[in-house]
């Protein structure tokens, strides 16, 4: 798919702006703190309902709106696909027993969608402003659940390699992020999951200073365990393909081969099997439910057997006031050539592992979506020498791509002179 | 207290405040209500204190339904002609009224003032829960309707409760989930449709 247009309004610092885009490579031009990544990230919350960069949503209303009686920001986009690759038809409600499908946004599948995102904010009792999300799709109103996903987008930052060396929360995101737009049953039971934790920790700890009775955390073990459950099988099931992505990845980006390959590349295939980039899920269960278990049983027994687990570290759960297993804890294991890649690996290895991270995600929404997600590049390829900088292009398999950059001429003529350039300068994009 | 009310008298000041408080009142307003009340006559202004003072002086919940009433028991479990072996538990007064409106339902209510909500520091002993099984000892009741929001916490208020009913006997049921009248299949959204399905019917 690619966005054939873009509008702001009131959003960070543009007041109002269309952007009609092309197919292809699209460059934002400009220096630093004039808007650019704005835009990307206007596009990535369209797709995602979410931003890394703000604390509240109230961050995204432009300051010049901020006295206004109804003070808001609105951001729209429309993406077109070629149809070509509409694998999947949506447009079927959840079978009859009540399971929700692994399906994209329903009715979402037409040539063109448009998203529509309105942050409306209003003060405070302290006198701050909040603010509020409020989604349309195609026009009408929708909760974020129906409209997350009607866009498809992969975000690529120089904060990428925190995927790799920060903590196991931006690892989660990273999953999150990534199946909340294919699969809407995921981002369901995590908007689900997310409310009972923070129920049943408060509980947990009214449990511990005896306000309340352990018998009361029984209705959120269940609930727990349910959303817990379909978090965990999903999550298990697409680091299985995720895995063999990245894998693939890292030694395109790093050798400019496939794995295995043989014959004339087989020194190259060498150095390929020295650095095998390896992801493996690690999900915060029991010893006894491994990822391979987890991705080979079905939901059912797994919350089954969380209920049950649940139940036995209840009081554990108690003394500690949190909750100690459940998907909110999990982590992706990165091993480089057999050894943490957090520790081991150098700083271009890193990087070149969160760029691969980064291209498995993109192939994932692909191959469960049909259509190639939106790929946003926030000031990536600049950190890049020219041969991985052309390894990276040479990657990317996408109907668009976004890329801002601060140094226009560092890009070859070749690469320009096929791009759709726009210079971006005080809170204005304009075609250069 | 903000820029806008340091400046202004105190009595107005304290109006504004007042306002400020109460839900789904910013300060504009807050403001504007209280300006408004500088402009209408004494004896208009006299009236909604008045009302205020009365709201809270000749109003006492319900012994039997924990309902607000001036008069207790309320004007509903007074009601003779009402089936008193159905009780409908529901959040607060106000979906009394809903329930009302609909003139489907000729029972008995139980208003719980609140739903369990641990991160808000409300637990059961916080609702009238315990009221509810008063009500049931005397055995007259046959079915409890439970008509809590269909949300998390809602959900947990009457499961929680469901499973203290269900050793005594008593039938507990739960409205039905589904599409709102007068809608269109293709606008509804897919958590309604589902648990549509779900509580599909024979026809
Ligand atoms: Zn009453």
């Amino acid at each position: 798919m690619y966005l054939r247009r873009l509008e702001l309004a009131h959003f960070r610092n543009y007041e109002q702006q269309e952007l009609p885009l092309a197919p292809g490579r699209v460059l934002f031009l400009g220096e630093n703190a004039q808007g650019k990544t704005n835009l990307l990230e206007a596009a990535f919350l369209l797709a995602s309902g979410r931003s890394d960069r703000s604390a509240g949503d109230a961050d995204f209303i432009a300051w010049s709106q901020r006295d206004a009686a109804l003070p808001f920001a609105r951001v729209a986009g429309t993406v077109a696909s070629d149809g070509m690759a509409t694998a999947t038809s949506a447009a079927l409600p959840p079978d009859a027993s009540g399971r929700e499908d692994a399906a994209p946004p329903a009715a979402a599948r037409g040539v063109e969608r448009t998203v529509e995102l309105t942050v409306v904010g209003r003060a405070s009792a302290r006198g701050e402003l909040v603010a509020s999300k409020r989604f349309k799709l195609n026009g009408v109103a929708r909760r974020a659940s129906e409209v997350i996903g009607a866009i498809t987008a992969v975000l690529f930052t120089t904060d990428d390699m925190d995927l790799v060396k920060g903590s196991p929360a931006g690892r989660r995101r990273y999953l999150d992020v990534m199946l909340s737009q294919i699969d809407r049953a995921y981002l369901r039971a995590l908007q689900r999951y997310t409310k009972v934790i923070s129920q049943r920790n408060a509980l947990l700890r009214r449990v511990q200073e005896g306000d309340a009775r352990a018998g009361e955390l029984t209705y959120w073990d269940e609930q727990l365990a349910d959303a817990g459950a379909r978090l965990f099988s999903r999550r298990a099931e697409a680091v299985v393909q995720l895995a063999a992505a990245a894998e693939g990845a890292y030694a395109r980006l790093s050798f400019g081969v496939e794995p295995g390959a043989a014959g004339a590349a087989a020194d190259a295939a060498c150095s390929v099997r020295d650095e095998r980039f390896l992801l493996t899920y690690l999900p915060r269960f029991a010893d006894a439910w491994p990822a391979e278990r987890i991705a080979a049983t079905a939901a059912e027994a797994i919350a089954a057997a969380l209920l049950t687990r649940l139940t036995d570290t209840r009081a554990r759960d108690v003394a500690a006031g949190v909750t100690l297993v459940g998907p909110h804890r999990d982590d992706l294991a990165m091993t480089l050539g057999g050894e943490p890649a957090a520790t081991f690996a150098s700083r271009g290895q890193q990087r070149t592992a969160a760029l691969a991270l980064r291209l498995a995600e993109a192939r994932l929404i692909f191959e469960r979506s049909g259509e190639r997600p939106l790929l946003l590049l926030d000031d990536v390829l600049s950190e890049l020498d020219a041969s991985r900088r052309a390894h990276v292009l040479a990657s990317l398999d996408a109907d668009q791509v976004l890329i801002t950059s601060a140094d226009g001429d560092r890009f070859d003529a070749a690469f320009v002179a096929g791009a759709q350039v726009w210079r971006v300068a005080g809170g204005t994009a304009a075609r250069a | 207290m903000n820029e806008a009310t340091t400046s202004a008298a105190a009595p107005v000041a304290r109006l504004i405040d007042e306002f400020h408080k109460l839900p789904g009142i910013g300060p504009k307003s807050a403001q504007r209500l209280t300006y408004h009340l500088l402009r209408i006559p004494p004896e208009d202004a006299l009236a909604l204190a008045q009302a205020i003072i009365e709201l809270k002086e000749r109003t006492v919940l319900c012994s039997v339904c924990q309902n607000v009433t001036e008069d207790d028991p309320c004007a509903i479990c007074r009601d003779d002609s009402r089936d008193r072996s159905m009780i409908c538990v529901i959040e607060e007064p106000l979906d009394i009224l809903a329930v009302e409106r609909t003139r489907a339902f000729h029972g008995l209510y139980h208003v719980l003032h609140g739903v369990i909500s641990p991160m808000d520091g409300i637990g059961p002993d916080d609702l009238k829960v315990n009221e509810l099984l008063a009500r049931l000892r005397g055995g007259a009741v046959h079915e409890v309707i439970m008509a809590t929001n269909p949300n998390l916490e809602g959900e947990a208020t009457s499961m929680y409760i469901s499973r203290l009913l269900t050793p005594l006997g008593v039938r507990v049921t739960r409205l039905a989930r589904g599409l709102p009248m007068g809608s269109d299949l293709e606008y509804a959204d897919d958590v309604t449709l589902s648990r549509a399905l779900e509580n599909r019917q024979d026809v």
